[in-house]
């Protein structure tokens, strides 16, 4: 029983770890916290379902046109909303996202209806057996595809150009900008990157925790509760806190009402928050007063 | 080469800049003298793209480039390392190093600039794999400037290259400068607060004050104004 | 002096004989709607004490109106308390029950304030719908007829007094509140709640304040909800309902008392605009919810983007128009 458990911890972890990356993405190359962070997972899943009904594709293959949607979609956002308010203060930005957040929603409402719809998966129904243990299928893909997207990314992050050219910009955007680096360029880059990994994340968990519309909203705070614990603002912390989360998350609620589960985020952000702010690899980010 | 023409810049509602002429020829080197606060930084980072002007224009080999933003003038050949380095903390020294390179396309050019800021300032070959924040002052200067020679520049500028350092490094760096300009034909834009040792490397010189050309001239000249000098500057 | 004095006085008696009457040339309908508004009036006004003045990055107005309108239905349900002793005392209750959210949101500020808030209202969410015993979770809870004195009060031109009541007292306490030095310390706090402590304002303690009373007033138009409709469900109180009431909040005026009056009938009449119009381009059976979802969203994109000079620049210029009003004499 522990066994599944956290196996089942280690993929809920998986989806935190690449959401939560999606977000201190962004906030550190654009210093915004990105308040529709749950809504791109969301749209992500649901242009999947769409195109799974159409077409007759297995699901993994789902995964590329989704994350080109995906991708173009985070492109729009930051492009319309986002690019008008470059040098604003914190509060028209968050607000402006946080718009973005709850006009998606209601988009996804509108077209798509408030029934909760599992994503079509062959891996849904099967297992994998390991030993005495029967571990669900659709879990293993989901590790395996998010520690595979998780390397392309570190990959692309550390050897590539643009990778090189998006941790410049998240530390020093001037110093960027006289390398001769586009720092608007490298910010939609970030939005597009950061939509793609949370594109993976909503596609890989949507066979087992079923499309809806709300969905959005929780994997934020989730998302948000898990980088915070690794230490908001540190990509390391980002994962690492996911995938702890997950475990947590996952290892409790098998000892707990079902209700209390989906609070365990929430509780232990404010913990985090009250005890050590700094989480497990941050800075100091809190108030001192 | 550079142009600048009857220049005008605000910081919000407060003008910096008067109507600012500047010019600096091909292959020469050119100094910005004046106290703190004068509009020598504001001037760079004009240039830069950093600042936009109200009035006025630059020229770039007769290009207006005052209206570009920072990371096109940086293709069209102009580097600056600033006022504050601007440096990338938490990025190592070889990280900061390909960072500057980053509109550079040409290997040929890449492995030679490299080369020759190897060659320059051997110690950043010691901390490459160092986090840029750790660095001293002067390592980090050298780092700057390194960053901006690596994008293989036509025009350099450094705001106070010689700010905080001990004497033994503001040599090694005013000889590199002239190196630089005598080696490669860089052309060089500085700031500097630094009189003498500015004044006997480069070839001509503005006197800024509160954000007017209060003086310029041939720096042979300029030189020998000293009671001049002495009194604008208070020192000598 | 004494023309304007006097002509201030006839405004006044104009104005409240209107306030009395109006019910009874309305029809019921309208009367449902002016009542809302009222009601969110207070919520409103609420925020505009935390977020307006305070600069509290704070979206948890709604939870807090849940929490008065359970605290209050379970006052009146279980305790038999009548209605106009009970939404009194929800907002008190309030107040304190939100003090389990206020001791995190101290230390945290800016954008961890505004996910904290968000997480807040979700987890009450989560505690109001599964509590079905106590809250009669998803399904609903029952409230019974309100009366006074004998006289029910449960149509909607009676109960209009009663938000009448409800909206003048916050209106009228939250002004004089203002106008002492909690008001100014507030503002202070909104402003920069460094360079404020460092002037002696003890920048916790009235951060707490603001708080309180946000939870106070919004618990308060809680309660009249509650016992409006008579009849609560979590649906009552969502997420988007709470972007609702910022951008109510917006339009009225960041931090002005009486713009709450103006984002509460915003609040409940941008519904009724945009459902007409569903039901005339979509059909009715599309869900309100997300037509209203998308529009909101939209507005505060809007909204945000195309203030002239810049959204923060408008606020402070409100801010400042505060400030010289309620100068110290």
């Amino acid at each position: 029983m522990l066994i599944q458990l956290i196996t089942s911890g280690i993929a809920l972890g998986s989806i935190y770890a690449l959401i939560a990356l999606a977000l201190v993405l962004i906030f550190k190359g654009a210093q915004l916290l990105n308040l529709a962070q749950g809504e791109l997972v969301t749209i992500a899943a649901y242009f999947s379902l769409a195109i799974l009904t159409q077409v007759q594709i297995p699901y993994l293959l789902v995964i590329l046109p989704a994350l080109v949607l995906a991708g173009i979609f985070a492109l729009l956002v930051e492009r319309i909303v986002i690019r008008p308010l470059i040098g604003s203060e914190e509060w028209p930005i968050l607000l402006a996202t946080w718009g973005v957040s709850i006009t998606i929603r209601g988009m996804i409402g509108l077209i798509w209806g408030h029934e909760p719809r599992p994503l079509p998966s062959p891996f849904t129904s099967s297992h994998l057996r390991l030993g005495p243990y029967a571990l669900s299928a659709q879990e293993v893909v989901i590790i395996l595809t998010s520690l595979l997207m998780l390397t392309f990314f570190y990959l692309f992050f550390t050897r590539t150009k643009s990778g090189l050219a998006m941790q410049v910009v998240a530390d020093n955007a001037t110093g960027a900008s006289l390398c001769g680096i586009s720092v608007s360029r490298i910010n939609a880059l970030t939005w597009m990157t950061s939509g793609m990994v949370a594109a993976v994340a909503g596609i890989t968990i949507s066979p087992i925790f079923f499309l809806h519309v709300d969905m959005g909203f929780e994997l934020l705070l989730s998302a948000f509760s898990a980088a915070v614990l690794g230490g908001f603002g540190s990509i390391i912390g980002a994962i690492v806190g996911g995938y702890l989360l997950g475990i947590i998350q996952t290892v409790s609620g098998g000892y707990m009402p079902a209700a209390i589960k989906s609070s365990v985020p929430f509780v232990i952000l404010i913990l985090v928050l009250i005890f050590r702010p700094t989480g497990i690899f941050g800075k100091a980010i809190v108030e001192k007063k | 080469m550079l142009k600048i023409h009857e220049l005008s810049v605000y910081y919000g509602h407060i003008q910096a800049l008067f109507k600012v002429n500047i010019e600096v020829a091909e292959k020469s080197i050119v100094v910005l003298l004046g106290a703190n606060g004068a509009g020598k930084s504001t001037v760079l980072r004009t240039i830069s793209g950093l600042l936009k002007p109200r009035n006025g224009q630059i020229q770039f080999r007769d290009q207006a480039i005052h209206r570009l933003s920072p990371h096109q003038i940086v293709r069209m050949g102009i580097a600056q390392a600033p006022e504050g380095r601007e440096l990338f903390p938490n990025l190592t020294v070889r990280d900061n190093l390909l960072a500057g390179q980053y509109t550079q396309r040409n290997p040929v050019a890449k492995k030679e600039s490299w080369e020759r800021v190897m060659d320059w300032f051997p110690v950043l070959g010691e901390r490459m794999n160092q986090q840029a924040g750790t660095l001293s002052g002067g390592e980090q200067q050298m780092l700057s400037i390194s960053r901006a020679l690596l994008s293989s520049p036509i025009l350099l500028l450094l705001d106070e290259p010689s700010l905080g350092l001990s004497p033994i490094l503001v040599s090694q760096i005013f000889k590199a400068i002239v190196r630089m300009n005598k080696e490669k034909g860089l052309t060089i834009l500085l700031a500097e607060q630094n009189v003498v040792r500015a004044l006997s490397i480069t070839h001509r010189g503005y006197v800024l004050e509160l954000g007017k050309v209060t003086l310029e001239g041939d720096s042979r000249t300029l030189k020998e104004n000293k009671s001049i000098l002495r009194s604008y500057l208070g020192t000598a | 002096m004494m023309a304007q004095a006097s002509q201030k006085w006839i405004l006044l008696v104009v104005l409240v004989a209107f306030l009395l009457f109006l019910p009874w040339s309305l029809g019921n309908y309208w009367t449902y709607l002016i009542n809302l508004s009222g009601i969110y009036t207070v919520a409103i006004l609420g925020l505009n004490i935390l977020m307006g003045l305070g600069g509290q990055m704070f979206f948890g107005g709604v939870a807090m109106m849940a929490l008065g309108a359970y605290a209050s239905a379970a006052l009146t349900n279980y305790l038999g308390i009548p209605f106009y002793l009970s939404i009194l005392l929800s907002g008190f209750i309030t107040s304190v029950l939100s003090l389990v959210i206020i001791f995190p949101a101290l230390r945290v500020r800016g954008l961890y304030l505004a996910m904290v808030s968000v997480g807040f209202h979700l987890i009450l969410d989560q505690v109001i719908g599964h509590w079905d015993s106590f809250t009669g979770g998803y399904n609903g809870l029952s409230l019974p007829k309100v009366s006074f004195a004998g006289i029910s009060m449960a149509t909607d031109r009676a109960f209009y007094y009663v938000v009448l009541a409800g909206v003048a007292f916050s209106l009228w306490s939250a002004s004089n509140l203002m106008k002492m030095r909690v008001g100014r310390a507030i503002w202070a706090l909104g402003q920069d709640a460094v360079a404020s402590s460092v002037l002696g304002l003890n920048v916790t303690y009235y951060k707490v304040v603001a708080f309180l009373l946000c939870a106070f007033y919004c618990g308060i138009s809680g309660g009249l909800l509650a016992h409006y409709l008579r009849f609560i469900t979590p649906d009552h109180f969502t997420i988007v309902m709470a972007i609702m009431l910022l951008v109510g909040m917006i339009i009225g005026g960041w931090g002005s008392l009486t713009g709450s009056i103006a984002g509460g009938f915003f609040v409940t009449f941008l519904p009724e605009v945009i459902g007409f119009f569903k039901d005339y381009f979509l059909g009715a059976s599309t869900a309100l919810y997300d037509v209203q979802a998308t529009i909101s969203g939209i507005i505060i994109i809007l909204v945000v983007i195309f203030i002239p000079h810049g959204f923060a620049e408008w606020v402070k210029g409100l801010r400042l128009k505060w400030r010289y009003q309620h100068k110290k004499e």
